[in-house]
C-alpha cells in the first residue's frame, strides 16, 4: 500500500482524491449558499426553544430569497443579532410595514415572551437584512453529529485524521 | 525480486487489482517501452486546478464574507462544476481505466492497456490496444484470474504476470520473447480452465506457481536486477 | 484491518442511503394526502388601551384586545409525517400611506401535535397525561384539528411601532396554519392550489375598525 506513495504521479493522484472530497462537498456547500442566497443554507437546531416543531440536532433547510412575496408573520426565520454570534431560529410573529425597511418581531414556539430580550441593547425589531434565511425543510436528528463535534473537539481531530488516514493509504 | 517483499491481502480485489496495476508500467518500461503520461497529467491537471479553486474560494469567503463575495463565489461554483465535469469525462470517457500508455523505442509501436475487474471475481480483465506506426490498431483482450501470479500468501510473483502478458500479446512477445509460453497445451489448459471449480484452480496454480518459484530461483539474477532498479 | 474498514464503510453507506430514501418517501407522501382545510373566524370584543411594554418601562402605548370566535376544521391536514400542526390568528391593517395590508401581528397561536410528537410537548405532567389519554393510542388522530373557539380572548395583545394604534380602519382577522412534518417540507397555508391541496376555505374576518382609547388606563402585559 505505502509503495503506491513513492511514485509521485500516484502520490499527487491519491492526495488528490482526498483534496477532491473535501473541495466537492465544500463547493456544493457554497453552491447550495448561492442558490438559496444564505451564507448558511442548512442548519442545525441548538436549542429547545421552538420545541415540539425542533429538537436540538434537527437539521434545518434555508430559503433566502424572496420571489413571490416578502418573508411573512408566521415563517420561522434564522435570524443573526448584532453581537451575538449564533444565529437564533424563531418565528416571525409580527411585521411592520414592508421592504427591507420593516420591523420583525420575532418569538420562540416554546418560548412565552417574544424575543426583544434577546435582541441588542436598545433594539426592538430585527429587519429583513439580520435574517440568513427562512425554514423551508426539516430532518429531524442529523445535525446531532456537529453537536457532539463542537461539544467534544477532539473527535474532530480524530475523524478528519482517520478520513485523511483512509483516503490516502487506500486506492479504490 | 522475483517474488514480491510486500504482502496483500488476497481476499481484497482491489489491492489485487492495484499491485498489478503498479506491477505492469515497471514490466513495461524495462521492455523498451517508453511510458507517456499525458492521461495522468491532464488529470491531475484538472484535478488540482479545481482544488486550487476551491481553496482560494475558501479563502475569500472566510475573509471578507459570504455577502461581499457573493458574485465571486457563485462564479467559483459554476468554474468547479465545469472542471469536476471534465475531469469525470477525462476518467470515464478519455482514460477508461488506462494504466499505461507508451511507445516502444525501436518499432515506434504504440501500446496502451487498460485494466479493470468485476465485482467478486478475482478476474484480471486487461484490454491492450496497439497503434503501429502506419496507424493499424489492433485490440487483444485477456481475462486471467490472479491467482495466476499471485500466491496463497499474497505475494506478487514476477514471472508468470509477466508470461501471461507476452504470450497473450504479440507485442509485449515480441520485446520479451524469453517468457513466451509456446507451448499451445497451456493455452489449451487455459481455457479449460474457466470450466473448473475455484478449488480445483487453486490447486493447480498453487503447483504451477511453486514450479515457478523453483525456475525462477534457479535462473541468473540478470533481468530481475535490471527492474529492481527501476522500481 | 483493511477489508473490515471497507466493509464498515459500505454497511453505513448503504444505510445512509436507505435512510434517505425511506426520508424522501414520507415526505413525498404529504403530497398525497388532499387537503381541505376550513374555517370561520368572527371578530367579537375590540378594545384599545394604554399600557406599558413591561413593568419598568416608562413609555406609554396604545394596545389592542381583539377578541374572536373560531370555528375550524384542519383534521385533513393530519397524517403520518404531521409532526404538529401550528394555528395562528393575524390581525392585519394598513398604512396610513397605502391600501395593501402593509403590517401584521399574530393575536393567537396554539400547538396542536399529532399524537406520535405529544410527548415532545412542553406540558406539565398532568396536562401531559391527560394529552396523551386524548388520543388513546392511535398515532393519528384529525379529530384534534377540529377547534371551536367562543368569544376567545386572544393571547398577544398587540401595539405598533409609534405606540398609536386607536382608530386604525381596515383591520382584518385571518386564520394562518403552519403544517410541520416528522420529515420534509414545511407547508404554510397555500396561496394557490396544488394537486390535492386546496386554499383554505374562509379563514378571513370582515373588516373592522379599532376603537379609540378606553378611558379607564391599565397596564397590559405585552407578551
Amino acid at each position: 500500500m505505502l509503495s503506491a506513495l513513492q511514485n509521485p504521479r500516484q502520490a499527487a493522484a491519491q492526495i488528490l482524491n482526498f483534496g477532491l472530497i473535501l473541495s466537492t462537498a465544500f463547493m456544493m456547500w457554497k453552491g447550495l449558499s448561492v442558490i438559496s442566497d444564505s451564507p448558511s443554507p442548512i442548519v442545525v437546531v441548538l436549542s429547545g426553544s421552538m420545541e415540539p416543531a425542533f429538537q436540538r440536532g434537527d437539521l434545518l433547510f434555508l430559503w433566502n430569497r424572496n420571489f413571490m412575496e416578502e418573508t411573512k408573520v408566521g415563517e420561522i426565520v434564522v435570524y443573526n443579532v448584532k453581537g451575538k454570534n449564533i444565529p437564533i431560529v424563531h418565528r416571525l410573529v409580527r411585521k411592520f410595514g414592508v421592504g427591507e425597511a420593516a420591523k420583525l418581531l420575532t418569538k420562540g414556539d416554546n418560548n412565552s415572551a417574544d424575543d426583544t430580550e434577546l435582541y441588542a441593547k436598545g433594539q426592538d425589531y430585527i429587519e429583513r437584512k439580520d435574517i440568513i434565511g427562512s425554514v423551508v425543510a426539516y430532518i429531524p436528528f442529523v445535525g446531532y453529529v456537529t453537536i457532539l463535534l463542537s461539544e467534544h473537539p477532539w473527535l474532530k481531530t480524530v475523524m478528519l485524521g482517520i478520513m485523511g488516514l483512509v483516503v490516502v493509504l487506500q486506492r479504490e | 525480486m522475483a517474488v514480491s517483499q510486500e504482502k496483500i491481502s488476497v481476499y481484497s480485489l482491489a489491492d489485487l487489482k492495484n499491485t498489478t496495476d503498479d506491477a505492469l508500467p515497471v514490466y513495461l518500461n524495462s521492455l523498451g517501452f517508453v511510458q507517456s503520461h499525458t492521461l495522468t497529467d491532464v488529470r491531475l491537471g484538472l484535478g488540482y486546478s479545481a482544488f486550487a479553486l476551491c481553496a482560494a474560494t475558501f479563502y475569500w469567503d472566510y475573509t471578507y464574507g459570504f455577502d461581499s463575495t457573493k458574485f465571486y463565489t457563485t462564479i467559483a461554483v459554476a468554474v468547479y462544476t465545469i472542471l469536476n465535469t471534465a475531469l469525470t469525462f477525462w476518467i470515464w470517457g478519455v482514460e477508461k481505466n488506462t494504466v499505461y500508455v507508451g511507445t516502444h523505442k525501436t518499432s515506434g509501436t504504440k501500446i496502451q492497456v487498460q485494466t479493470k475487474t468485476d465485482k467478486f471475481k478475482a478476474v484480471y480483465r486487461v484490454t491492450v490496444i496497439t497503434t503501429t506506426k502506419d496507424g493499424k490498431s489492433t485490440t487483444k483482450k485477456v481475462d486471467k484470474a490472479f491467482s495466476g501470479w499471485f500466491d496463497a500468501a499474497g505475494h506478487f510473483v514476477t514471472r508468470p504476470f509477466q508470461q501471461m502478458l507476452a504470450t497473450n500479446v504479440e507485442l509485449i512477445g515480441q520485446a520479451d520473447p524469453k517468457n513466451v509460453v509456446v507451448a499451445a497445451k497451456k493455452e489449451k489448459v487455459d481455457e479449460v480452465e474457466d470450466n473448473r471449480s475455484m478449488d480445483d484452480k487453486w490447486a493447480s496454480l498453487l503447483a504451477e506457481s511453486s514450479i515457478e518459484d523453483a525456475v525462477t530461483s534457479g535462473t541468473p539474477a540478470k533481468s530481475a536486477k535490471k527492474r529492481g532498479k527501476k522500481a | 484491518m483493511h477489508s473490515s474498514l471497507v466493509r464498515l464503510q459500505n454497511v453505513f453507506g448503504f444505510f445512509t442511503t436507505v435512510a434517505f430514501v425511506v426520508a424522501a418517501l414520507i415526505a413525498a407522501s404529504d403530497l398525497a394526502a388532499p387537503r381541505t382545510p376550513k374555517s370561520n373566524i368572527q371578530v367579537k370584543d375590540v378594545s384599545v388601551l394604554k399600557g406599558r411594554p413591561h413593568y419598568y418601562s416608562n413609555k406609554i402605548e396604545e394596545y389592542a384586545q381583539i377578541r374572536f370566535s373560531l370555528s375550524a376544521d384542519l383534521s385533513s391536514l393530519f397524517t403520518w409525517n404531521t409532526k404538529q400542526v401550528f394555528v395562528y390568528v393575524s390581525a392585519s391593517w394598513p398604512n396610513s400611506t397605502s391600501v395593501a395590508l402593509s403590517n401584521e401581528a399574530v393575536i393567537w397561536d396554539m400547538i396542536i401535535t399529532n399524537p406520535s410528537a405529544d410527548h415532545l410537548t412542553n406540558l406539565g405532567p398532568s396536562a401531559m397525561k391527560k394529552l396523551k389519554r386524548s388520543a388513546k393510542g392511535k398515532p393519528i388522530d384529525p379529530s384534534r384539528g377540529k377547534l371551536e373557539l367562543k368569544n376567545q380572548k386572544p393571547k398577544y395583545s398587540i401595539s405598533a411601532p409609534g405606540g398609536k394604534l386607536a382608530l386604525t380602519n381596515d383591520v382584518v382577522l385571518k386564520v394562518h396554519y403552519n403544517v410541520q412534518p416528522w420529515v420534509g417540507v414545511l407547508t404554510w397555508t397555500p396561496q394557490v392550489e396544488f394537486l390535492g391541496w386546496k386554499k383554505m376555505r374562509g379563514g378571513v374576518s370582515k373588516v373592522f375598525s379599532l376603537p379609540a382609547v378606553k378611558a379607564k388606563k391599565q397596564p397590559v402585559k405585552k407578551d
